[in-house]
């Protein structure tokens, strides 16, 4: 079943122009997109390619200026949707220090129920299933300062799961942590679209994208390709292109097929890799 | 503890073309409190004048106190630390001289911008350090050239108007601008996209190549680390756990790991060809080199 479509959807920025009058700068342009329940997709592009423009168009943070967005059928821009469309569509944004408003971590989770009107009952009841969804429960009654990046993001997750989303976006949620903090947000991800939530992960670490099922490459506002993280990463130009790198051993993998070994260009273990050229070296 | 080793110091030989030198170096925080943390614990280590040096370890294993000792944002509590000639365990260093000659960027600097214009943002710093204001806008001109800024357009730009690795960069210029020895950095790349970090690496490296400046750079990714520095050192719960040149230090695959740390893909690529007999030159870390290894071996076998 479709959840998100996105129908020649694009979005413009006021900017003003070096004589100081006002123009505009492009957000998004003629983005065409379907993501199907329970998708694990990844938005990827370099900076200002338009990723953040496309999930703020999701949840109606922003409304397109031309195309339209539907969320399970429900159209952006029409105000009366806009309730229901953010109570399914959570969102995790960059810099957990950002994210946090309360002094204690089950009352910054309880934020979002609270303003939904939930019954405290039921607050209670939610707050406590979303911190053991991120495996933060021993951590509720603490003051959320005092955590690591990657508890921080994990408790931003956990308020977004309290108001009970279909779909979760990350938007750049592991950008600003270091490598256990990003191992922890993305375990988490994984953990929840395995239960059959729908993710979508925006990112530009290459390394990330390798368990997504779909991976939708961005440039300067466009959607420029759509296709398995394989395909893309062995699109070489189109990565070029896009300011992206593959990871390491997906590069070398191409490398090593096209200067005549008999390796998978698909292969992105390195101990693989490594184990496949020691057999044509042995031949 | 820190008051008896200042009175009995004994006379510290630092070796020859040491830009840094530190001989058993500790600091607690809130020392002789119930909230005392050691955060630095016997830290002895040199770095070269020219080398590229790189410091990983897990949040909290001492690297930043251990940076921010270097330009004396924190002052020796126990120890010997020798930077470019000044004794900073000594009462009074030369700070004013010191942290022209070490410049530091810290995590995310272009939080740190502030200025209406480029231009003022980057001459701030030189302002400081007393440099006259008709000698400023050239050095300006030539730090954001440094760093791969056309400096006529973007001068007069506000900072914040400009795309995440263009503000990074003005961040570094307004660094650069005042021509370090020694250039400091905690996660320069971090935050940026794939080009992004590129860019700001190739800058470094051209910067310690070409210039000869002496670069540390705390990274967290091990990839980029094993690619650029000539040396690792491994900060561990304070201690300095492994100093070591990156090709050496990351065949310790298991102790590796057991530290929370990744093994850099090439590396494991390479351990891998090693286990099974292969030699692979001691330099290859980049995946073009490594490629290159693997062909030549292949020729050498068909040969």
């Amino acid at each position: 079943m479709e959840v998100i479509n996105l129908n020649n959807v694009s979005y413009y920025y006021k900017a003003y122009n070096d004589d100081g009058t006002v123009g505009s700068a492009i957000g998004v342009e003629g983005v065409t997109l379907s993501v199907n329940e329970g998708a694990f997709v990844a938005l990827v592009g370099h900076n200002g390619c338009g990723k953040s423009t496309l999930a703020k168009l999701l949840n109606g943070l922003l409304i397109p200026k031309g195309g339209t967005v539907t969320v399970f059928g429900l159209d952006t821009a029409k105000k009366e949707n806009i309730f229901e469309i953010r109570k399914n569509v959570g969102m995790v944004f960059q810099n957990p220090d950002n994210q946090m408003v309360a002094s204690i971590v089950e009352e910054d989770v309880a934020f979002g129920p609270e303003n939904l009107g939930v019954p405290q009952k039921e607050i209670v009841e939610r707050v406590n299933e979303a911190l053991e969804q991120v495996g933060m429960t021993e951590f509720a009654k603490r003051s959320p300062h005092r955590l690591s990046g990657g508890q921080k993001q994990r408790i931003a997750i956990a308020g977004a799961l309290a108001i009970r989303p279909k779909i979760l976006v990350l938007d750049e949620s592991t950008a600003m942590l270091d490598p256990q903090g990003r191992k922890e947000v993305l375990e988490v991800a994984h953990r929840l679209n395995a239960q059959g939530m729908t993710v979508l992960l925006i990112t530009h670490f290459m390394e990330e994208v390798l368990d997504c099922d779909q991976v939708v490459v961005m440039n300067n506002g466009h959607v420029v390709k759509i296709g398995t993280p394989t395909e893309i990463f062995q699109d070489k130009r189109l990565l070029e292109d896009a300011g992206l790198r593959a990871p390491r051993t997906a590069e070398l993998a191409r490398a090593l097929a096209e200067a005549g070994f008999d390796v998978s260009v698909r292969e992105t273990d390195a101990l693989k890799l490594g184990g496949d050229v020691c057999r044509n070296l042995q031949k | 503890m820190s008051k008896s080793a200042k009175v009995t110091a004994p006379a510290v030989e630092v070796p020859q073309n040491a830009a840094i030198f530190a001989q058993n170096l500790n600091f607690t925080y809130n020392a002789k409190s119930a909230f005392a943390k050691r955060a630095l614990d016997n830290i002895n280590l040199t770095v070269c004048n020219g080398e590229f040096v790189a410091i990983v370890g897990h949040t909290g294993s001492g690297k930043t106190t251990f940076v921010q000792h270097l330009n004396a944002l924190i002052r020796v509590q126990d120890g010997y630390l020798n930077v470019l000639g000044h004794d900073l365990s000594a009462k009074k260093p030369d700070l004013k001289a010191l942290r022209q000659q070490v410049g530091m960027v810290f995590q995310y600097p272009e939080y740190q911008l502030f200025a209406d214009t480029v231009l003022a943002d980057v001459c701030f710093g030189l302002k400081n350090f007393g440099v006259e204001s008709d000698k400023r806008e050239q050095m300006a001109r030539d730090a954001l050239e440094l760093v791969g800024l056309d400096f006529d357009k973007v001068k007069d730009k506000s900072p914040f108007d400009l795309s995440g690795g263009e503000k990074r960069r003005v961040a570094l210029a307004g660094v650069l601008a005042m021509k370090p020895q020694i250039l400091v950095m905690d996660e320069p790349t971090a935050g940026l996209d794939p080009r992004g970090k590129l860019e700001v690496l190739s800058l470094v490296r051209q910067l310690n190549q070409r210039d000869g400046v002496t670069v540390l750079m705390v990274s967290h990714d091990m990839n980029e680390v094993y690619e650029n520095a000539d040396r690792v050192l491994v900060f561990r719960e304070g201690t300095l756990a492994y100093d070591l040149p990156p090709r050496e230090l990351f065949r310790k695959e298991e102790e590796i790991r057991a530290m929370n740390l990744e093994v850099p893909a090439m590396a494991a690529f390479c351990n891998e060809l090693e286990k099974n007999g292969f030699v692979v030159p001691e330099n290859c870390r980049t995946v073009e080199d490594v490629c290159a290894a693997v062909v030549a071996l292949k020729e050498a076998r068909n040969a």
